[in-house]
């Protein structure tokens, strides 16, 4: 079986996993069956934090060595946060494989491996939203803000909230 | 062995866990002593050892697996396990044999499982099919697949197991501790299992890398860092001991480089003042020199800041300190003047600002060791180009002047003396720049000077043309040597002075 | 305290520049040299002696160091040599850059504008353009009847289905969060209205 016959199978299998038993506050699948390597995820904002009542669109990139090697993903929203970059890209410890930090920051235990899984990604970046973290940012202003002039920070994050949801 | 009497005198002080490494260093040379041929030459040509040297051994490729072998070998017969298990034990002691008999006397069921051995007789691993199994990583099912799992139970189907191990070998570089691919599983893939999946053509790799380990585990090896050189570097002086000696070692293929940071040769400055310099001049270089003397420092905990946002109300992200970046005054002075300072002449702004102008002169001071340092290096560059030349002109000088290919190797030496007194020199200069002033620190700026001389004279006899050149000769012969003591001076009065704490290393610059 | 926000050599850098000015309108038709004089005051610096001295401390305000060269006459030298001594005033609120740089965002009296480009303009359409839901918001209660209703997704054997029912469950949450914030906020404003 090769490699990309492989991934397909898997992400069709978690595909339906993740229809038959979501977990709460996400919405996750192919955008088009034709192609299981690009996904579209809306996960809600964690409550009790000043993503609450958000709804954040993201999509998931898979590589052919899927689940190999992991997914990209990236925020297809405005969103304020210091572990996700500017463009969007969410830089977060389980996206990354193992052996491939440099700045040694995470456990190789935290990233990626073969056995983790798209819902256990987006579990881990909601939580993300929820606690972000300052040790590597990728988002230097946002961490910078997140930081020091906390109320300011909430107030985009609920400003990209609302305007999110068109209102 | 004279080779050990003089590691031992070296780390006289050394504790208990130095004591095996002798002792292990011993048991290599026993051993290894016939087919060792030439690696030790150096020792019997120089008659006494210079104060700036250490000992030091090389070992090729088929010595480290001998090595690694023979230790294997022993341990097992000690403990009673199979060479395969004793091999995975020790990888995961890192190599500390000593420690790991003694441990495995004592605790034996915990060191097993914590290297991924524990002792479960029933079942050893082996490729089965399961009934009713669906492989985690590809949902493949089906009866007749093949799964593989450890004692740990965790069970994937062969393919993707092979899959996960060949990515760790090809991709990762691991080998000696691969874990289970299972969701936080700990244990260890031990080298039976290993043997079952790995494939053929990645045995080699696996092979090269558990070597590699061996050498990396050690304290006391390193791997020469010369591209495609295959030998380790053995040495006795350990990390703690880098602030007072600087291990330049040689390797077989004629690389430099000191065993402390495997950086190339860097005497006589000690290895964190290289790091640290190095470091220093990354951050400096061009406009950063510029720039360096304009982010400010914390006025409380001096951790440099950088201002990149328009508000002038700083709080440092080490010490919290709050303050005006327009005046570097203490923030609660300001009252509600948020973004503009109208405080500029209060006391607190001046005093810091007395600081900023201190820490321009403090530039000015690392410019000046800075530039010399960069002199030699470029220096070192155009003299190399220059004896390529001269290779040229070395041929024409033999066809011109009867002088045969012999006569004229004078050149050739006195471009090698040329290259390596100014690789000391570069690095005299940044170590200057760490030095506290004291009459010793006199003496070496000396000793700077004499050789600095001797250098730049022989460097323009070097730049005459090739008919002056055969002239020369013999003055260019006094001054080769001439530079090459100097240079010894240098290293050995600084070595010493270093060795015995009589130097003294700014804290903070 | 009045006059906390301006120092003395920036109230006379206004005055300077309110009398230059002042003058300019006044006599509009002096000598050509003066003119050409009172137009470079005018004018300021230079933006790209404003660039070479920003490229050299990226971490200074675009605008105190036009206001710097401004004072100056242009003389990057000078204003090199005071950033390395004293460092660099704050320039007066009215002071503006020449037209080519102010398109750049270094306002430092507001430093939140700077900091938050994500909140001032939105790069993403918001979900419910995206999803075209238009039509739907207006239907609120009855989506969300809907929601509880159909509780239970369940997989399709059909590849068609799925993907329908996929867009229907994202559509859903959209609509069900929408709602949600929609009564959050009506609530905050009654709030703020008592």
């Amino acid at each position: 079986m090769s490699s990309s016959a492989v991934a397909s199978k898997r992400l069709f299998h978690e595909y339906r996993t993740l229809t038959n038993d979501p977990p709460e506050g996400i919405t996750a699948g192919p955008v088009n069956e034709d192609d299981l390597f690009l996904w579209e995820a809306l996960i809600q904002g964690p409550e009790g934090t000043p993503f609450e009542g958000g709804l954040f669109p993201a999509e998931l990139k898979f590589p052919k060595d899927y689940p190999l090697a992991p997914p990209k993903m990236k925020f297809t929203c405005d969103i304020w946060h210091p572990n996700v970059y500017p463009s969007g890209d969410v830089c977060i410890s389980i996206l990354h494989p193992p052996g491939d930090d440099p700045n040694h920051y995470e456990h190789a235990s935290e990233r990626w491996s073969p056995i983790q899984s798209v819902e256990k990604i987006l579990i881990s970046v909601m939580s993300m939203l929820a606690e972000p973290n300052d040790e590597s940012p990728a988002n230097v202003d946002a961490a910078r803000m997140w930081r020091e002039r906390r109320s300011e920070y909430e107030k985009i994050v609920r400003e990209n909230v609302r305007k999110g949801l068109g209102l | 062995m004279d080779s050990d009497d003089e590691i031992n005198s070296v780390q006289s002080s050394e504790d208990d866990f130095m004591d095996d490494e002798d002792s292990l260093g011993e048991d290599f040379d026993a051993v290894e002593e016939p087919d060792d041929f030439g690696f030790s030459q150096d020792k019997d040509i120089k008659p006494r050892k210079q104060a700036y040297e250490v000992d030091f051994k090389v070992w090729g490729p088929g010595q480290i697996q001998d090595q690694q072998d023979k230790q294997v070998e022993e341990v097992s017969a000690v403990i009673g396990q199979p060479t395969e298990s004793t091999a995975i034990l020790l990888r995961h002691a890192r190599w500390n044999k000593e420690r790991l008999i003694e441990s495995y006397m004592d605790k034996r069921d915990e060191v097993l499982e914590s290297s991924g051995l524990s002792e479960d007789k029933e079942g050893s691993a082996s490729i089965t099919k399961a009934d009713d199994f669906m492989c985690d990583i590809c949902c493949e099912d089906g009866k007749d697949l093949d799964t593989f799992a450890m004692k740990c139970g965790h069970r994937f189907c062969v393919n993707c197991y092979r899959t996960y191990l060949a990515s760790k070998i090809r991709d990762e570089g691991e080998a000696a501790r691969i874990k289970c691919p299972g969701e936080g599983c700990e244990r260890i893939v031990d080298s039976k299992s290993l043997k079952l999946l790995v494939t053929e053509d990645l045995k080699d790799r696996y092979h090269e890398l558990l070597t590699r380990t061996y050498v990396d585990d050690m304290n006391n090896l390193k791997w020469c860092p010369a591209p495609d050189c295959t030998y380790a570097v053995e040495c006795g002086v350990k990390q703690k001991d880098l602030t007072k000696i600087v291990p330049t070692v040689t390797c077989s293929c004629g690389h430099h480089f000191c065993f402390g940071c495997s950086l190339n040769d860097h005497q006589p400055a000690p290895c964190m003042l290289v790091k640290k310099w190095m470091k220093k001049c990354e951050d400096d270089s061009e406009t950063a020199n510029w720039i360096s003397a304009n982010t400010k420092e914390c006025p409380k905990c001096h951790s440099t800041i950088e201002k990149n946002g328009g508000c002038n109300h700083m709080t440092c992200r080490k010490c919290r300190h709050e303050f005006c970046w327009m005046c570097m005054g203490v923030w609660s002075e300001h009252g509600t003047s948020w973004y503009n300072c109208n405080r500029y002449e209060e006391k607190s702004g001046s005093d810091a600002r007395d600081a900023q102008a201190k820490s321009r002169q403090s530039l000015e001071r690392y410019l000046h060791y800075y530039n010399r340092y960069a002199n030699h290096e470029q220096s070192a560059k155009l003299d190399k180009d220059i004896y390529l030349k001269t290779e040229k002109k070395m041929t024409q000088l033999q066809s011109s002047s009867n002088m045969s290919w012999i006569e004229v190797q004078f050149l050739q030496e006195a471009s090698q003396a040329l290259q390596q007194c100014r690789q000391t020199l570069k690095w005299t200069y940044a170590f200057a720049y760490y030095l506290a002033r004291n009459n010793l620190t006199e003496i070496f700026e000396d000793n700077q000077k004499d050789l600095e001389m001797a250098v730049e004279n022989l460097s323009e006899m070097f730049e005459k043309s090739t008919d002056q050149l055969a002239g020369l000769k013999v003055e260019m012969l006094d001054k080769t040597s001439y530079c090459k003591r100097r240079r010894i001076i240098l290293l050995n009065d600084t070595a010493e002075n270093l060795k015995s704490g009589m130097i003294l290393i700014i804290p903070n610059s | 305290m009045p006059e906390q926000s301006l120092n003395i050599p920036q109230l006379l850098a206004v005055l300077l520049i309110t009398f230059f000015a002042i003058r300019w309108y006044i006599s509009p038709s002096t000598t050509t040299h003066s003119s050409n004089s009172s137009a470079r005051q005018r004018r300021g610096p230079r933006p790209e002696q404003i660039e070479q001295i920003a490229q050299m401390f990226p971490q200074l305000d675009r605008r105190s160091i036009g206001w710097d060269l401004a004072r100056n006459g242009g003389n990057v030298g000078a204003t090199t040599e005071r950033i390395l001594g004293r460092g660099l005033d704050v320039p007066p609120l009215n002071f503006q850059l020449p037209a080519v740089s102010t398109a750049s965002p270094s306002t430092s009296s507001t430093p939140s504008s700077r900091h938050n480009p994500a909140a001032s303009q939105p790069k993403h359409p918001d979900l419910i353009t995206r999803y075209n839901l238009g039509s739907k918001v207006n239907a609120p209660v009855e989506e969300k009847e809907d929601i509880s209703a159909g509780k239970k997704p369940a997989w399709s054997g059909d590849k068609a289905k799925r993907q329908a029912e996929l867009q229907k469950r994202k559509e859903e949450m959209i609509l069900k969060a929408r709602q949600k914030m929609l009564e959050r906020v009506e609530k905050e404003r009654k709030g703020e209205g008592s």
